[in-house]
């Protein structure tokens, strides 16, 4: 499965597969994604995004298969791939004892940015007048801003988000998928895990459904809601009542149609399906 | 290896530490029992001495023996039948000098006769046996009333290797426990606070970020900069608050810096092994004994089996070093042996931790 209407491939995915003992926690994955486009990874718990992720970034080895970032194979070329990517983690994994500072300056040591990229960072997520407090006295979503600046310190050309708004209040949420789409913008690639079917829709060019190890659907969010999605309406009646009516349904046509002959339509909303229907088509139930 | 990655993680390790109550608090405690035992141990403890004595005749030599060193030697006289049982018990360091006396050797003397007087000595002797045996001379002189008086004939048993229970009479209690805080102290860093440090990146998942671009190796080299420098910064304040000052500074240094290298490759690998801090508590304190007893042992009069358990344990061989550094003279021979033994464990665990990092690269 291929990226459309982007430069060239960045992640290259083929037949990746990792089991632990009997369990595939991701089972025989292929997908690219190319340079500058966002591809959300949605799933249950326990689908493999996280796995998937740990293979990408190199913290786990592969059972079968291969994945290669830039051209370069995560695991052969591990010590390539690491200055070419980051990753903002699920956990809060921050020095609390350090201040936002000191945190951002230990890994700009570490991946060899320039001094100057502190302050600017701190600027660009907003904690220039908190970057001296320690960050065991920060706000969740100040964590998740100076977590995404941490991540950005190496200016990577492939981005991996793992839960990036989870348990952000909407405020806080709304800031980080800002400074995503920030990121993206500037042409690099963003590559990331979420439960949250509103900001997969919003934020990411493309969508991986991954259900039991295995990808079930890739496509932008309209195709997939176009595929897979259930077109409706609803439809207020001169009565005042209000019905949901499905387009694609044979019998719910029908009804809409002798209620339009019958002059008894106010008014009709169409809307198509969301991705949250998408998941639960392909899934069976709801994240 | 890059050295920029290893001194980033290396500081911000020092930094973090400074502001970790645990790892002050792991530091504090064997600093203020080395204080404490300062405190409550005086160097100018008079130290005790044991005198064997073979005399066939009654004599008056160990009683003035015993007036003439009484301002600086507790000294306790024994008898025994023969010189092959006083030996025995000389070589055996039960005895720290032993006198054989021939018979009728205070009429001999006083007529001027210079009878042949032994003296049997270990090949270390403690300095109550030294100083027992340099005060014959002007004892005998004082009981023949003439010069010359007695000649002596001063035999020295060859050495063995072996615990020595003249390092408590040699050194002095306080000097002894400030050795054995100083260990304390560095078994703490070991599999306390180095430990602590590597469990809480890996509890807390920070370990991953700072492995996204270090290695393994950088991360490990950066952890155990952090803990040979907690080692070598604290056995100097140790002293310098206890004012204990070593004879031979030399060998004080290396035996520090050996038994550090060593106790930190432990204590990576302890962390390496513990995933959560509640573990490491746990853990910690018994991986504390193997360090601390043997260091304790050493020197005190224990059954052979446990002496030789405790003998392969690395901070026994630091105690031996240690107390030869302080009394500037070997108390414990087979000085190489020590190191030997300290250097094997530094290859245990340095081998260790290598071993659990190649498997953790190809999981």
């Amino acid at each position: 499965m291929s990226a459309r209407g982007f430069g060239r491939a960045i992640i290259e995915v083929d037949g990746l597969s990792k089991h632990y003992g009997d369990v595939r926690a991701v089972d025989d994955v292929s997908f690219s994604v190319a340079e500058g486009e966002i591809l959300g990874l949605l799933g249950h718990n326990g689908a493999g995004k996280t796995t998937t992720i740990r293979m990408l970034t190199g913290r786990a080895r592969p059972t079968s298969g291969r994945a290669l970032i830039a051209g370069l194979d995560v695991v052969q070329e591990r010590e390539r791939v690491k200055p070419l990517i980051n990753l903002v983690f699920e956990e809060q994994n921050l020095y609390e004892r350090q201040s936002g500072r000191e945190n951002l300056d230990l890994f700009a040591k570490l991946y060899g940015a320039p001094p100057a990229r502190v302050p600017e960072l701190l600027e660009r997520v907003g904690l220039t007048d908190a970057a001296s407090r320690r960050v065991r006295t920060y706000s969740s979503g100040m964590k998740q801003r100076l977590l995404i600046a941490r991540a950005l310190v190496n200016d990577p050309r492939v981005l991996f988000l793992d839960e990036p708004t989870k348990g952000l209040d909407p405020s806080s949420a709304r800031d980080v998928r800002s400074i995503i789409r920030e990121h993206a913008s500037a042409g690099a690639t963003v590559f990331l895990t979420t439960h949250y079917m509103e900001e997969a829709d919003e934020l990411c060019d493309r969508v991986a459904f991954l259900a039991a190890g295995r990808i079930v659907a890739l496509d932008t969010p309209r195709e997939l809601k176009l595929r897979y999605g259930e077109r409706a309406a609803t439809v207020l009646l001169r009565d005042r009542s209000e019905h949901e009516v499905r387009l694609d349904d044979g019998g719910d046509a029908a009804r809409l149609e002798s209620w339009m002959a019958a002059g008894d339509v106010l008014s009709v909303h169409s809307h198509e399906g969301t991705l949250e229907d998408v998941f639960v088509n392909l899934a069976g139930r709801p994240l | 290896m890059n050295a920029t990655r290893v001194n980033a993680i290396y500081r911000k390790d020092l930094r973090d530490a400074r502001r970790d109550s645990r790892l002050i608090v792991a530091l504090l405690m064997p600093l203020l029992i080395g204080v404490l035992y300062s405190f409550m141990f005086k160097d100018d403890t008079k130290p005790a001495a044991k005198l064997g004595v073979v005399a066939s005749a009654p004599t008056q030599l160990p009683a003035a023996l015993q007036a003439a060193t009484k301002a600086a030697v507790l000294l306790k006289v024994q008898s025994f039948a023969d010189q092959a049982a006083l030996t025995q018990q000389v070589r055996d360091k039960n005895v720290d000098v032993g006198l054989i006396i021939p018979g009728g050797f205070d009429r001999s003397l006083k007529s001027g006769a210079s009878p042949k007087l032994t003296v049997i000595l270990p090949a270390s002797p403690s300095f109550g046996g030294d100083y027992v045996a340099a005060m014959l001379d002007r004892v005998t002189q004082s009981l023949a009333g003439q010069v010359p008086a007695a000649t002596i004939a001063r035999v020295t048993l060859p050495a063995t290797a072996g615990t020595s229970d003249s390092a408590f009479t040699a050194l002095g209690a306080r000097k002894i426990f400030v050795l054995v805080a100083v260990i304390l102290m560095l078994a703490m860093i070991a599999v306390y606070a180095l430990p602590a440090v590597l469990t809480e990146e890996t509890e807390k998942r920070t370990m991953e970020a700072l492995t996204l671009i270090a290695s393994d190796a950088e991360v490990i080299a950066a952890k155990s900069l952090f803990g040979l420098t907690y080692c070598v910064i604290s056995v100097p304040i140790m002293l310098a608050i206890t004012r204990v000052i070593p004879e031979n500074a030399a060998l004080f240094a290396v035996d520090i810096v050996l038994t550090s290298i060593t106790l930190v490759g432990l204590g990576l690998l302890l962390g390496g092994l513990m995933k959560t801090q509640t573990q490491l508590n746990t853990w910690s304190t018994v991986a504390l004994i193997p360090m601390i007893v043997p260091a304790i042992v050493v020197g005190l009069p224990v059954p052979g089996w446990v002496e030789a358990i405790v003998s392969v344990l690395p901070t026994a061989q630091t105690m031996r070093l240690g107390v030869n550094a302080l009394a500037g003279r070997q108390l414990f021979g087979a000085e190489w042996l020590s190191v030997a033994i300290i250097l094997g464990w530094a290859l245990v665990g340095y081998g260790l931790v290598w071993w659990r990092l190649s498997r953790q690269e190809a999981a």
